[in-house]
């Protein structure tokens, strides 16, 4: 597992860290690994 | 002072002698220092402290460069240049320079390649002897490097298949007076520590491991012996912090988003594809001491990452 270095991460965004990260470590579920870091808010959580 | 008077002063010295005589030892290692370099029995920081310290510098030219396990010692000291006179008698104009060469063999050809980048370059070394009394110029109280007329280190002998091994010499010339009248000397074994254990740093060199355009892939490769840290210290060196990359087009720094260590490899990624050459640099000396790893200093790399 990579040490991840969080703020340059969420600066890039989701998409371009996944895109990137899939070429480097292509075994990595680095989707996973973000949701769990920052989850995504949802629709019902906006509602509230 | 008036016309026709010399200044003809007598010199008397006390020749009692206390319980105590400092018979240096042979000579078993030296530490390179810069010019400004002194060590202060009284300071705040104890002498193991300050020569550790310097030895880790991380300032190359404010650093000491320690060479230990000198073999044996070939004195070519110059002898005494004498005038006799007609009517008899001696005086002597020169007494000499030491010319003092070192024959190491641990470290070999590599060290002896690294110290050979000294060679003709003004040096300060403060010895050390076989009872770890370390010695050098007094000045003020403090001790200093003597300064050497000349810092040599010739290329090695080589072995005639008989006798002997290939041979590596340090040479050291220097005036007389550094090591008598002004001596400055150190006993470290009163002070509880052996100066081999000053240790210099290894280098490191940070090699290629099939980057591309997505991620520096790399070997930190220490010393001659050919170590590879990310092995050694597979779960220290993958620290964001100890990692640096530049574009190398413009200067410009590179985010890093990712270190990795897997299988001895070293794998980084910036925040975006990396420009066609990126320059890597490991963190400085007492960073990497920091987080344990210790004696080591890595000089920066250029990579192609396209």
């Amino acid at each position: 597992m990579p040490n991840f270095n969080w703020d340059v991460i969420q600066k890039m965004g989701k998409t371009k860290a996944v895109k990137l990260f899939k070429k480097v470590y292509p075994n990595l579920d680095f989707a996973k690994i973000y949701d769990e870091k920052f989850p995504p808010i949802s629709k019902s959580d906006e509602e509230e | 002072m008036s016309i026709n008077s010399l200044n003809c002063t007598d010199n008397f010295a006390n020749t009692g002698i206390g319980k105590c005589s400092f018979i240096p030892k042979h000579i078993v290692g030296e530490f390179i220092v810069p010019d400004d370099f002194e060590l202060d029995a009284d300071g705040v920081k104890s002498i193991k402290e300050q020569l550790q310290e310097a030895a880790e510098n991380d300032n190359p030219s404010e650093r000491i460069y320690p060479i230990h396990n000198f073999v044996e010692v070939e004195d070519n000291s110059e002898d005494p240049s004498e005038s006799t006179f007609g009517y008899g008698g001696i005086s002597i104009n020169n007494e000499g320079n030491y010319d003092l060469q070192f024959r190491f063999m641990k470290g070999g050809l590599c060290l002896s390649n690294q110290l050979r980048q000294y060679n003709n370059n003004s040096v300060r070394v403060i010895f050390i002897d076989a009872d770890g009394v370390i010695f050098g110029q007094r000045v003020d109280d403090k001790l200093k490097g003597v300064p050497l007329e000349l810092f040599f280190v010739p290329k090695f002998t080589i072995s005639d298949g008989d006798s002997e091994q290939a041979g590596f010499h340090v040479r050291n010339v220097f005036k007389p007076k550094y090591i008598n009248e002004q001596i400055a000397f150190i006993d470290t074994q009163a002070l509880g520590f052996d100066p081999e254990e000053i240790k210099g740093l290894e280098e490191v060199r940070l090699v290629d491991a099939g980057s591309d355009d997505t991620s520096v892939k790399l070997k930190p490769i220490a010393g001659c012996g050919g170590l590879n840290l990310a092995e050694v210290y597979e779960n220290d060196i993958d620290e964001v912090s100890l990692w640096t990359l530049t574009d190398a087009s413009d200067g410009s720094n590179v985010s890093i988003s990712t270190v990795s260590v897997s299988d001895g490899v070293v794998t980084i990624t910036g925040d975006n594809t990396l420009p066609s050459r990126t320059i890597v640099r490991l963190a400085k000396v007492s960073d990497l001491v920091s987080v344990g790893i210790i004696g080591y200093e890595a000089k920066p790399n250029t990579f192609k990452t396209e």
